[in-house]
């Protein structure tokens, strides 16, 4: 249990911060004017969530393998 | 870190010795604190910290060491799973248990296979793994109970999703007409309140917790554990879509399409089509094993047996061996025994698939499972429970199904890693449509199945729509039944047919087979010598050649002797008994017969003798030259005839090796007989090639020289010594009434031992193969269709999208499709059959 709760936090300071950042770049990438601010809230979220959704099963797979070795 | 104890059992540990090379081996390893090794029991016990060493190591240090764990399996029933990626959770969440080697789920059977080390894990832990992904999960039951309890499991979720669809369906179509209220008639027969967003809110809302619900739970606690699966893709889908009915609702101009382009029947639809596809999965699926279940149906719950004189009836599972059973016409038999008294005739035909049935008399064996149709008779008990044949059929049929084939094996790998890639290409599909697609092509747009009003929908809410569509068009639900389903409609059907498939494998190995080799003696031939020629000589007739090597041969237990006396019985004539008799080893038999010396033999024996042969010689050696072995019969120092005797060629050989050849096959045949004998065979059968004089560790040689030139070989034997060809060959086919060693060795097995059955093992196991690429065809066909459809790659061209909704449907159809696709095997018949008979029931 403990071992997986290790795995869970250190897998979560990986991917979290990944989505952030590409959810990030997305909001500064539409700055500008061209967009309003719903959309690029609305789109950053929307970033976040994917990326959290494509991280997760990458990330959390091979801090376990690592934590294991 | 953990400090965890495991006692573990391994085979080998035979001496001290080994106990302190163990223990040594395993104190070295670091974070081992103690390791001890109990000799009698086999068991190695370990203390070890979990952070510093894994069971991995500790289970390889010992094998290394020439050792070799005990090891368990166990199957249970999963509840709940419906695509491939489904299937490649639960294994991946299993396999990860420490001390799990193996973990096969099959998802048509709803089954998982775990083979795990012996005393380190426990089945709770394996069921915890499953539970946690929110599938329901039991120890898997057997024979009548395990069906009783999987139809039970079928109806209460074909009950679960059809509760969600009485839920569903009604709310959105009342969500869409609110929707619709403003075009056509619909504003005279659709209430206003219906349109209103709070009201639809409201209707949409239950819809999505208590029906679509199941996916966000299953999805998150799947990707906490940073496994993925198809209930991902419809939570993102329903998600996004309701998440921005709701925004636009509470405030309409956020730009998402504002207050006309609520996406609340997306939602609505979404969960409604994919509850659909789920029922519509969970009625179909059961009746892919509906062959297993008729197989299991055979067992009478009840048997008659003979208590104290008395009859008693008694639950069928409650016989033991040696019980007499009494079976009155009509009935069925309940387990396998020997007549003992009476006399019938038995319909074999749903085990062995033999149309006629079957006279039985004291002395004869009867099946479990098969139908008496004429007279009452009793019987003996020699096998119960899981002995008898129907219980083996089934356990076989049962562990063929179970097995993955390597085609099967891939779609999982792939559908596995789908979803990961479908959520990349859903975000690049966000991405373009958001940065570049929107503003190139947005005044055209037209949607299909939506009253969406595009033109209101800003960059964000278009390319989220098409994200969401990606997302939901994409579910690789259809890939995951593909196979599975045709394995098991297959593997069904050739029990109906009296062929076994020991696994899913055979069934796709057969497919592939190119050369099929035969064994000559019991498997082409009936294994038994027969008399096929009397040449009388000297002015004798045939009876009396006939007769008088009869008497000589009458008390010799050699199998040419037995065969000239049944002959002359068969004949009807009175065989003398001699008054002296002397077997010559190797030569034949010396008798005093009617007061007369009679030679019954070979040549050397009429040599020894002095007895001239030579008016017999001309017809003895055509009959050579036929394969036949010649008996010289002499009385009084004369040759008075020969009679001949051959292993006779099966009846149906010759047509089941020529349309084997009319497959396209090559046809060889193997033996350990001599050269002549063989050809002779060989040329009545219609057999290409013929190798004869092969010792039997020589046959399994001779099937990889065929390997090696490129052939996929299917070997076909009956005995001991088939044995190792049997193994050695792609597929071995074993003869149901052959040996026992046989019948493990091989991967198909022909119940009745017919040999036309080969012909029809391969076209089930051709129609199954392409059932399965058929199936794999459709299912990749609609998602790389799908899937450019729902990115939009077509909206330059047509101006055309999907909405997820339709996306949804689009999903459903395909699992159903597939599915329907597979019952079409139902109508298989063997190509030898068609038109003569009917399919033989099962």
């Amino acid at each position: 249990m403990e071992k997986e709760k290790k795995v869970s936090l250190i897998a979560a300071f990986i991917y979290l911060p990944l989505a952030v950042l590409g959810a990030g770049m997305f909001f500064l990438a539409t700055a500008g004017g061209r967009y309003t601010m719903v959309e690029r809230v609305g789109g950053s979220v929307w970033v976040f969530l994917l990326t959290l959704i494509i991280l997760m099963p990458l990330v959390i797979p091979a801090v376990q393998k690592r934590v294991k070795n | 870190m953990a400090r965890r104890e495991i006692s573990l059992r391994w085979q080998g540990i035979s001496c001290a010795a080994c106990v302190a090379k163990i223990e040594r081996a395993l104190r070295r390893l670091k974070g081992v604190e103690e390791a001890s090794v109990n000799l009698a029991g086999g068991t190695v016990r370990v203390v070890y910290d979990d952070g510093k060493v894994d069971l991995n190591t500790i289970v390889t240090t010992v094998r290394d060491l020439g050792y070799e764990p005990v090891t368990e399996e166990a199957l249970f029933t999963v509840t709940g799973m419906t695509c491939a990626a489904c299937v490649r959770k639960v294994e991946r969440a299993v396999s990860r248990i420490p001390g799990v080697l193996e973990a096969n789920v099959n998802l048509a059977a709803s089954s998982l296979r775990v083979v795990y080390l012996s005393g380190a894990v426990e089945r709770g832990q394996i069921k915890r793994a499953v539970r946690e992904l929110d599938y329901g999960v039991e120890d898997r039951l057997e024979g009548q109970a395990a069906l009783e309890r999987e139809k039970e499991l079928r109806e209460e979720e074909i009950r679960k999703q059809k509760r969600r669809l009485l839920l569903t369906w009604p709310i959105a179509v009342l969500v869409m007409a609110g929707m619709l209220r403003h075009y056509w008639i619909l504003e005279d027969i659709v209430p206003a309140f219906l349109a209103n967003k709070y009201v639809q809110w409201a209707l949409t809302t239950p819809v999505v917790i208590f029906a679509g619900g199941q996916f966000f739970v299953n999805s998150w606690r799947g990707l906490k554990k940073g496994i993925t699966d198809m209930n991902l893709l419809y939570a993102t889908g329903i998600g996004a879509a309701y998440l921005i009915a709701v925004i636009n609702t509470l405030w309409p101009d956020a730009g998402f399409g504002g207050e006309k382009a609520t996406f609340y029947e997306s939602a609505a639809f979404l969960t409604a089509f994919i509850v659909l596809g789920r029922y519509l999965e969970a009625v179909t699926r059961g009746r892919t094993s509906e062959a297993l279940r008729r197989l299991m149906s055979l067992q009478p719950p009840t048997a008659r047996i003979i208590r104290d004189g008395e009859e008693v009836e008694i639950p069928a599972d409650e016989v033991v061996k040696g019980d007499i059973i009494v079976v009155r016409p009509g009935e069925a038999i309940p387990v396998d025994g020997q007549v003992v008294e009476g006399f019938s005739t038995v319909d074999e035909s749903m085990l062995t698939g033999e149309s006629l049935p079957v006279e039985k008399k004291p002395g004869d064996q009867v099946i479990g499972g098969t139908i008496n149709r004429t007279g009452t008779f009793k019987f003996t008990a020699t096998r119960v429970g899981r002995e008898t044949m129907l219980s083996q059929i089934v356990k076989m049929v049962e562990d063929a199904q179970g097995s993955k084939p390597p085609l099967q094996k891939i779609a999982d790998v792939v559908a596995g890693h789908f979803i990961l890639a479908v959520h990349v290409l859903s975000l690049l599909v966000f991405l373009f449509w958001f940065f570049y697609g929107f503003d190139r092509f947005e005044p055209y747009i037209r949607s299909a199945f939506s009253t969406m009003a595009l033109g209101d929908i800003r960059a964000f809410g278009f390319s989220l729509l098409m994200s969401i569509t990606v997302l939901v068009i994409s579910c690789p639900c259809a890939v995951g039944l593909a196979t599975p389903s045709a394995i098991m409609a297959g593997t069904g059907k050739g029990a109906e047919n009296g062929i076994l498939f020991k696994t899913a494998e055979a069934i796709e190995k057969i497919n592939k087979v190119r050369a099929v080799v035969f064994d000559k003696t019991g498997t082409l031939t009936r294994g038994e010598p027969v008399v096929t020629d009397v040449v009388p000589l000297a002015g004798n007739n045939g009876e009396r050649v006939l007769l008088l090597a009869a008497a000589a041969d009458k008390n010799s237990e050699h199998p040419l002797a037995q065969a000239v006396v049944r002959a002359a019985r068969e004949k009807g004539l009175a065989v003398a008994e001699p008054s002296a008799f002397t077997a010559l080893p190797g030569r034949g038999v010396e008798a005093m017969v009617a007061g007369k010396t009679v030679y019954a033999g070979n040549r050397t024996l009429m040599g020894e003798k002095g007895i001239s042969w030579e008016e017999g010689r001309e017809a003895a050696e055509k009959l050579e030259e036929e394969g036949k072995t010649v008996i010289f019969v002499a009385e009084a120092g004369k040759l008075v005839g020969l009679v001949a005797v051959a292993d006779t060629l099966k009846e149906e050989a010759a047509l089941a090796v020529k349309l084997l050849k009319e497959k396209g096959l090559k046809v060889i045949m193997l033996t350990g007989d001599n050269r002549r004998t063989a050809q002779a065979i060989a040329r009545q059968a219609g057999v290409d090639e013929v190798r004869a004089e092969v010792l039997p560790w020589e046959k399994a040689e001779k099937v990889k020289e065929l390997q090696a030139e490129g052939y996929t070989v299917a070997m076909v034997g009956d005995g001991i010594n088939d044995a190792p060809a049997l193994a050695q060959a792609d597929v071995g086919i074993a003869i149901g009434t052959g040996t026992d060693v046989a019948k493990e060795t091989g991967d198909v097995i022909l119940i009745r031992g017919e040999l036309l059955d080969v012909v029809a093992a391969v076209e089930i196991g051709r129609a199954t193969i392409n059932k399965v690429k058929q199936n794999l065809f459709w299912a990749f066909i609609y998602n790389s269709l799908g899937i450019p459809l729902a990115a939009g790659l077509f909206i330059p061209v047509n101006h055309f999208i999907v909405t997820p909704e339709l996306a949804a449907l689009l999903m459903a159809l395909s699992s159903f499709s597939v599915t329907m696709n597979t019952l079409l095997l139902k109508r298989f018949v063997p190509s030898f059959r068609r038109g003569t008979r009917a399919p033989v029931r099962g």
